[in-house]
């Protein structure tokens, strides 16, 4: 608990320093977020290799977590379609578009700002970030509540990157693997499903 | 008055050509594994800390760029609002399906 709120604090006082445009969110800044990302994922390397139990742990594990990705993409869509009866403004196919981006904002925003227009892309732009920031944030109560695979859905097509180390944290290394598989396959998938539902 | 403008424009450049970060970024983990076999015999209890410390770091920037981005700021009435609607429903539905899956698993290592 208190690790999260030092996150959420870090978070916090970033989006004031941006907002108040007390430092400028620059090529600079950019720059040391992606070594700074390239640091933590050679620490988390280090951290697995390190782990001498970690195979014998990992053939512990139960080959059916191999559905996960599945079950993540499932339950995603099926929540999202509940919301058509609240959001009257938007489609099925608006609402799968925007949660068919799974977290990776980016790459989400981009393809439904060109295939359906400014409005859902910054939807999807903020449904998405707000995806990453629940899942590095409350990991550890989800972790407590539906244990460690919700861990990894709940973190999308992010759990291979921005999301592993908070994963390998709080569910433990030996589902490491389990959430690069699961970030890796969604990764791959988000074009593909985002184009089809703008599609539609 | 100087605006940060361009901040927008750059960084969504910034993520379409994020192939090659992508890729560093498998490289360092793959190197970050070699180093840790490597390094097996010694202890190294600073590491989760450290973990702990660029997460802090990578949040605060993140928090930089989604304040400095009027799009998100601004988009905080009816957008945000179906932006949250949407997040909610659809995380919670892979919350409910993994925790099925989670169950399912559980059981059956229990019976055996």
């Amino acid at each position: 608990m208190k690790g999260s709120i030092i996150i959420t604090l870090f978070f916090a006082a970033g989006c004031l320093v941006g907002y108040g445009e007390l430092m400028p969110f620059d090529h600079m800044a950019e720059q040391a977020s992606k070594w700074l990302l390239c640091g933590l994922m050679f620490l988390v390397g280090v951290s697995l290799g390190h782990d001498e139990n970690l195979l014998g742990q990992l053939r512990k594990l139960n080959p059916r977590v191999i559905l996960l990705p599945v079950m993540t993409l499932a339950g995603t869509l099926g929540g999202s379609l509940a919301t058509i009866f609240l959001l009257s403004d938007y489609s099925a196919s608006d609402v799968l578009a925007v949660s068919s981006g799974l977290g990776y904002y980016s790459l989400s925003s981009i393809f439904i700002s060109e295939f359906k227009g400014l409005e859902l892309g910054t939807i999807a732009l903020l449904c998405n970030v707000m995806r990453e920031i629940f899942t590095l944030l409350f990991a550890p109560l989800v972790m407590r509540m539906f244990g460690p695979l919700a861990v990894i859905s709940i973190g999308g097509a992010t759990t291979a990157d921005t999301t592993l180390p908070i994963i390998t944290q709080t569910a433990g290394s030996r589902y490491a693997v389990v959430a690069v598989f699961h970030g890796c396959l969604l990764d791959f998938s988000v074009p593909f499903l985002v184009t089809l539902f703008c599609s539609l | 008055m100087p605006t940060n403008c361009c901040n927008c424009a750059s960084t969504r450049a910034g993520h379409i050509a994020n192939e090659e970060a992508v890729i560093k970024v498998y490289v360092a983990i793959v190197l970050g594994i070699v180093v840790g076999r490597l390094l097996r015999k010694r202890p190294m209890l600073f590491l989760s800390r450290v973990v702990m410390a660029i997460i802090w770091a990578l949040l605060f920037i993140l928090g930089i760029e989604i304040g400095a981005n009027p799009e998100i700021v601004g988009g905080f009435g009816k957008i945000g609002t179906s932006a949250f609607v949407i997040f909610a429903f659809s995380t919670l539905g892979s919350i409910l399906a993994s925790w099925l899956l989670w169950r399912v698993i559980r059981k059956s290592e229990q019976r055996q």
